[in-house]
């Protein structure tokens, strides 16, 4: 009797959502599809007085997109066919649509969800498995994240199951970081200092979890449950938005407000924008709050409407973003040009990831890559020091002893020919200074100094 | 026309762009440091898997729980400690014991974590490391401040990887490794030359961080730190004092990189996790320990170091006082036996004691955020300290300990 009450005031909520949706979908429908990407950014620097940094010639566009997309250098024979026909849409499409690109951004996606561990685990590996096959599928992102958030089973079998599995303690933290973008580690001890959000927020988040239950199947083995928990009105779960579950099925009902909610749609936009711009609209990615506003409101909301008008589909929003103005800009930049770099019009720095890194010198280098080889490159990279949190995919983690260890690693050469050295690492050609500087030197020390050298290290 | 001046001011700041940042950097830490800090050095001696109290500083001769090992006494009066450890024993004015902490984490690697970081382990929100923090609160230098001998270490969480523990595993490979960059040093030079017009024309942090990584690695080459790393060019006395034991060439390493400026040194000793057979493996653990870890305190105080460094035994937890059915001891955090000294605490104290039997703390329970609070405020760091971690949360030093008030 009561499930089937509950279960038609879901129904309910559900329906009237779902009208809100619509509504206000269709009201902003009109002057959403009319505008673009550029128009808002071109309005944005008017009104700050900023000029726009010129667009990057095409072997740098193909660096940066290749990396971005399928986290890896091109090679001399791409760089030869894309600079034959230099069409960057369609190297667009054929990158999304390339077999790199799904594991490359499930790989990207499970550092920022699991993040590492002392050994790449068979967990981790599940959980990235699971993520190539919905990005392969171009699955809606917040169906993902709904999975994810809902997943039930055993870690040795399930991917998603894992995502929270690795959270037993508070997982609301890691949760509302991935995909609110909201910190609510402050919360978690007393009210946040510079936001909204109190310790009762925190406590009422994290109920939505209590029904969580961890049962040890076997050795390496763990099941994840939900149990009906029975509570008195003033120990339900609620909301940030003040929203408590009716039904039993607190999981499935968070998902739903979590998925349905604005901030939900601002985040997955804000993310993507994040991975491809180098700087976040509202930056850091995962800091939203009253004292740290959207660079650029218009554009974040733009952004996030268009996420939920085209459901949520990644390939999608990326298609956009690469062929922005914004995306395709120079990065050259100096002191005083920090409003600039802020209000995209100039473009970010990235320092590679260490999977991209490991990937470029491999192809640069003509290195064979092996799993093995790459799971202990990415951990030394970091020093073992894995703690951390990889919210942030382009802050500059390396140890000094990762560093120190990459310098010592043999350069294996695939020329000796300095101008196919600049084209194998650099992906462009030689400038007469740069001949001036290599003349007289080994082809050895030309390779060490292009492997380490910042323009390699960075995405640019 | 102002651009230019601004561009021209930028590239002819040059090396001084990194300079001022690493300098920002160092300002930032001089407000947050006490200046009486800047001389503190720690070394912690991990018996990892966890040691049994009642084979080493809390022997139970007699009791039921207490097995064949029997007690001797110390320098200090009225103390004894397990027969296990003559060295130590010698040296028990220098020492105090903590036969009253408890924890409540009897898994392997949440202990690992917990007596580390002062912290239960919560997956969403790291905390750094003791190492990490020490090495936060030292003026910066050009070599590592936090070594991790014979383990990996845990890591800096929002302390950043700048204060990441330095991980010899193997001296050796260490060596090869400061070997293989003493061969790349005009390569590294040409680098520097190489990267400086692309730095130049961009404006980034994480660009700077790099350059000012790749810098230091340079400069790293010729501090004593990587003379102290080549532990085979010790004295032939100083080897003999130490033994040739792993452990013991561990400690002679960790004596060196301290008094090179070091100021955290972890050093592990693995096989302490002695469900089988815990009387003869402990008696065996000991006496690969209490040489060195005597040769160490002995050295600190004849180095001039004593009064600089806290010097800490302990593992993960301490063992069940029931014996198990292969004479051996299980895991029992209920009672996780500290032993430390130097760096301004007390020696020969004994704090708090367990009962008869060794199953029940009998007077003056201390926690682990207690032993942190005491560990920081020898330091000079108020345990109430609130880090901004980076990622704006707010993060007290301490778990909200209080200090143990008879080792200051």
């Amino acid at each position: 009797m009561s499930q089937s009450f509950n279960a038609s005031r879901v129904l309910k909520t559900l329906a009237l959502l779902a009208v809100t949706l619509v509504a206000s979908a269709s009201s902003l429908a009109q002057d959403h599809s009319a505008t673009s990407i550029d128009q808002i950014l071109r309005k944005a620097w008017s009104t700050a007085g900023l000029e726009s940094a010129p667009l990057v010639p095409d072997e740098q566009f193909l660096r940066r997109v290749t990396l971005d997309l399928v986290g890896r250098i091109p090679t001399p024979a791409e760089r030869a066919s894309f600079l034959a026909s230099p069409d960057r849409d369609a190297l667009v499409e054929r990158l999304l649509a390339s077999d790199e690109f799904a594991p490359f951004w499930a790989d990207h996606w499970t550092t920022q969800l699991y993040g590492y561990q002392g050994d790449d685990s068979d967990e981790r590996g599940l959980l990235a498995e699971w993520l190539t096959s919905q990005i392969g599928s171009n699955r809606p992102y917040d169906q993902i994240a709904t999975e994810l958030l809902t997943a039930k089973g055993e870690s040795a079998f399930s991917g998603p199951v894992n995502f929270l599995l690795r959270y037993p303690d508070e997982p609301v933290v890691k949760v509302s970081r991935a995909f609110l973008g909201v910190r609510l580690d402050c919360a978690r001890c007393h009210d946040h200092p510079f936001d909204r959000w109190t310790k009762d927020d925190f406590a009422g988040m994290n109920r939505f979890f209590d029904g969580l239950e961890r049962q040890d199947v076997s050795a390496g083995n763990t099941r994840l449950v939900d149990v009906v928990r029975e509570v008195s009105p003033e120990e339900r779960p609620r909301f940030l938005t003040g929203a408590e579950p009716q039904t039993s099925q607190w999981r499935s009902e968070f998902s739903l407000f979590l998925t349905r909610s604005r901030p939900f749609a601002r985040n997955f936009a804000n993310r993507l924008w994040y991975h491809l711009l180098g700087r976040g609209i509202v930056h850091p990615v995962d800091d939203v709050n009253r004292d740290n506003p959207a660079a650029i409101p218009e554009l974040l909301d733009w952004l996030a409407d268009e996420a939920r008008q085209k459901d949520f589909d990644l390939r999608h929003m990326i298609r956009l973003i690469c062929r922005s103005q914004a995306y395709q800009m120079q990065s050259m930049a100096t002191q005083g040009d920090e409003q600039r770099l802020k209000l995209f019009a100039v473009r970010s720095l990235k320092p590679l990831t260490p999977e991209q890194w490991y990937a470029s010198m491999c192809l640069a280098t003509g290195r064979e890559s092996t799993a093995d080889e790459r799971i202990e490159f990415v951990l030394t990279f970091f020093g073992d020091a894995l703690n951390a949190d990889f919210s942030s995919s382009w802050e500059y983690r390396e140890t000094v002893q990762g560093l120190m260890s990459r310098l010592v690693d043999p350069v294996t050469l695939p020329s000796r020919d300095t101008d196919e050295l600049f084209v194998r690492f650099l992906g462009r050609s030689t400038t007469p200074d740069e001949r001036a500087l290599c003349s007289g030197r080994s082809p050895q020390d030309i390779g060490f100094m292009l492997l380490h050298s910042s323009e390699f290290a960075f995405n640019h | 026309m102002k651009m230019s001046s601004n561009r021209r001011q930028f590239l002819g700041a040059g090396l001084g762009g990194v300079f001022s940042f690493a300098l920002r950097h160092h300002c930032d830490r001089l407000f947050a440091a006490d200046p009486t800090l800047s001389q503190k050095r720690c070394v912690v001696l991990w018996m990892s898997g966890g040691p049994s109290q009642m084979e080493t500083f809390d022997p139970k001769p007699g009791a039921v729980t207490g097995g064949p090992t029997t007690a001797i006494p110390t320098a200090v009066p009225g103390i004894e400690i397990a027969a296990n450890l003559p060295e130590i024993a010698k040296r028990m004015d220098r020492l105090s014991i903590i036969r009253s902490l408890t924890s409540p984490e009897g898994d392997h690697d949440r202990g690992e974590y917990l007596l580390h970081t002062g912290y239960p382990l919560v997956q969403a929100f790291p905390r750094p490391t003791l190492g990490s923090i020490i090495s936060h609160q030292s003026p910066i230098a050009d070599f590592p401040l936090f070594v991790s001998i014979g383990t990996r270490g845990l890591g800096p969480a929002y302390m950043g990887p700048d204060h990441a523990p330095f991980a010899v595993e193997d001296p050796a490979e260490a060596v090869q490794l400061i070997t293989g960059l003493r061969r790349q040093r005009s390569g590294l030079r040409k680098l520097d030359e190489f990267n400086t017009a692309f730095d130049r024309q961009h404006l980034d942090t994480a660009l700077q961080r790099r350059r000012a990584s790749l810098q230091r690695v340079e400069r790293m080459l010729t501090t004593p730190f990587v003379s102290a790393l080549d532990v085979d060019k010790a004295s032939e006395a100083d080897r003999l004092r130490y033994g040739e034991g792993e452990f013991g060439r561990r400690c002679l390493l960790a004596r060196r990189l301290l008094e090179s400026g070091v100021r955290f040194v972890e050093v592990a000793h693995g096989g302490w996790d002695t469900h089988d057979d815990n009387f003869n493996n402990v008696a065996r653990l000991c006496e690969e320990i209490d040489r060195p870890w005597a040769a160490l305190l002995d050295d600190l105080q004849a180095g001039g170091l004593w009064n600089d460094t806290i010097v800490i035994w302990m593992g993960e937890f301490g063992r069940t006082p029931q014996i198990n059915a292969n004479s051996g001891r299980d895991h029992f955090p209920q009672v996780t036996p500290v032993v430390l000294g130097g760096g301004g605490l007390k020696g020969g104290v004994v704090v708090g004691s367990t009962n008869s039997t060794g199953l029940e703390i009998e007077s003056e329970s201390v926690t682990v955020p207690n032993l942190f609070a005491t560990l920081f405020t020898a330091f000079g760091l108020d345990p109430a300290h609130e880090f901004r971690t980076d990622f704006g949360a707010i993060a007290q030093a301490s778990d909200h300990g209080t200090p143990i008030a008879t080792l200051l």
